[in-house]
């Protein structure tokens, strides 16, 4: 569904990836690993259009993404979660939620504001809260909450575990479990080893801008070599 | 994200009760200030529009006043076009021209944004001094007001004339908040919060700013129609920079993102600028020092810092009631 080839990108001068390959099955959930500052996120960002390709192509269900807009991109469903959460914080927990409806394709609509309350029972009490009255675990519900709003088709998530209490990565780890059953597609990068191997269907390493071991969860538990190589500290 | 709040109503019609109290009341010379404060306010809402909420201050807003002045008394006392008609086309000119500097200038941000607007405003500027087709620097005159006679009004008796601006502030103010109010307004607001995430949301975020300027613009415009035939004469002058600077003051001092702080902000301004100036050329100064105050004071302006003082004193009384 989601496929890079060869790409290259980074920020200004510094190149960051350097020939990254990656291929998210449809219906799967793919985890990125690896220390901080080997290219995880600037993946992500190079997906969504935020971060221009200087080399490679990444085509996205046949499309090929490389030159779009991000917002182009994003209208052929690809959701994107940040790190940062992003929540506005002028806007109420309604107001995110409806910002990110509004241009979702009418057709086929899935998601609204009361599924995803029924998804995430916390935002309703919350509704005429503003963005910035909201704690770290609301954030993370909100930003997830919104970028299902644009009734995705992948969902790119920015280690959605950060700086949650064990509680709330519980409660976040089930409801994209409950998105895994329902067939949604997902990228996930993460530091939470264990959030993330529960999760995953596939595991790509990333080392200094590439792919450097890929595998299942199981897999890579056995391989201590890999694991001690670009995961340990 | 704007929210008309009953405080915001209520400051909005005393307001306007006052201006009209005022005209009545007041004489001629006091119809001419209440005309002179509705052609600013109405300047400053389009301002406030894309400058509070959506975080892009311009400096060409007077530029963009004075084109659909021009176009307006083009028309109508050139060509003889009926004044309505003339009206709509003036404001279009303004909104098409607001359109086509964001179009350009919206692919820049901050400083680089204000400069981009500047530089376009003095360029209409320029090109309007030089044509010696549009009078130059010596103006034009000879422009009519609308002819309201069809409805029983007379809008060259100065009381009238008065009354239908002040009336105009109200349609500017409605159309701008209902527009807020909005979803267009709503991502607006968003844009102004985090732009790459707005994108990323999948919205063509400098279209958005494109048409949030037209739709800024075409409000100017309306103020540009009232400039005109308030004078019946308009000349460069109401192009050049310093009248977008005014109404940038103006803004900020009454409050840069709530709608109705301008409109107060228009109003004081130009009391002070009459009051104090009937004693000294210098009335700059006071209208210095007030923006001095209110900036060091947070920055909210004078609607804006009352309205905080407000609504932290109920939370205060029912954080005492709570406890």
């Amino acid at each position: 569904m989601l496929e890079l080839k060869n790409i290259e990108s980074g920020y200004g001068e510094t190149r960051v990836i350097h020939g990254l390959d990656l291929t998210v099955e449809a219906g799967s959930v793919h985890a990125l690993l690896g220390r901080n500052g080997v290219g995880k996120s600037t993946t992500l960002k190079t997906i969504i259009g935020q971060l221009s390709l200087t080399a490679g192509q990444i085509r996205f269900d046949g499309t090929d993404t490389s030159d779009l807009n991000p917002y182009d991109i994003a209208r052929l469903g690809v959701a994107y979660v940040p790190e940062t959460r992003d929540i506005f914080g002028a806007l109420s927990v309604r107001e995110n939620l409806e910002l990110a409806g509004r241009l979702a394709p009418a057709e086929g609509a899935s998601w609204d504001v009361d599924r995803v309350l029924d998804f995430f029972p916390n935002l309703a009490d919350r509704m005429s809260n503003g963005g910035h009255e909201l704690s770290g675990g609301e954030q993370q519900m909100l930003a997830i909450g919104r970028a299902l709003m644009m009734e995705p088709r992948i969902l790119l998530l920015d280690e959605p575990t950060e700086g949650l209490a064990p509680i709330i990565i519980q409660q976040i780890f089930t409801k994209l479990n409950q998105l895994k059953t329902e067939g949604m597609t997902i990228l996930l990068v993460e530091q939470n080893f264990n959030f993330a191997a529960g999760l995953a269907d596939m595991i790509s390493l990333v080392g200094r801008g590439q792919i450097v071991w890929q595998g299942t969860a199981d897999a890579l538990k056995t391989d201590t070599e890999a694991h001690e190589k670009w995961l340990g500290v | 994200m704007f929210h008309q709040t009953p405080a915001r109503s209520f400051t909005l019609a005393v307001v306007l009760a006052a201006l009209v109290a005022y005209a009545t009341f007041g004489g001629f010379f006091a119809r001419e200030i209440v005309i002179e404060i509705a052609i600013l306010a109405i300047l400053a809402i389009s301002l406030d529009f894309v400058a509070g909420f959506g975080g892009m201050v311009s400096l060409f807003h007077g530029a963009v006043m004075g084109l659909s002045a021009y176009g307006y008394s083009v028309l109508t006392a050139k060509f003889g076009i009926h004044p309505i008609p003339a009206a709509f086309a003036g404001i279009f000119l303004a909104a098409s021209f607001g359109a086509a500097v964001a179009a350009i200038a919206s692919r820049t941000s901050g400083i680089f944004f204000i400069m981009a607007t500047l530089a376009f405003g003095q360029m209409l500027y320029t090109i309007i001094f030089k044509s010696r087709w549009l009078g130059g620097d010596d103006g034009m005159g000879g422009i009519p007001r609308f002819d309201a006679s069809w409805i029983g009004l007379d809008f060259n008796d100065s009381l009238q004339f008065a009354i239908f601006a002040v009336f105009g502030i109200a349609v500017c103010y409605g159309i701008a908040a209902l527009l807020l109010r909005s979803a267009f307004g709503r991502t607006m607001c968003g844009i102004h919060g985090n732009e790459p995430r707005m994108r990323a949301l999948g919205v063509s975020t400098w279209k958005h700013k494109t048409a949030a300027f037209a739709i800024s613009s075409a409000i100017a415009g309306v103020a540009g129609v009232f400039a005109a035939q308030h004078t019946q004469y308009i000349s460069p002058e109401l192009l050049f920079w310093t009248v977008s600077g005014e109404v940038l003051i103006v803004v900020i001092l009454g409050g840069l993102g709530t709608l109705v702080g301008p409109v107060l902000g228009a109003a004081i301004f130009v009391l002070l600028k009459h009051e104090v100036g009937n004693y000294t050329d210098h009335w700059h100064i006071v209208v210095g020092l007030l923006l001095i105050v209110t900036v060091m004071a947070g920055g909210r302006g004078i609607y804006g810092q009352a309205e905080h003082w407000i609504t932290g004193r109920s939370r205060k009384a029912r954080e005492s009631l709570n406890a």
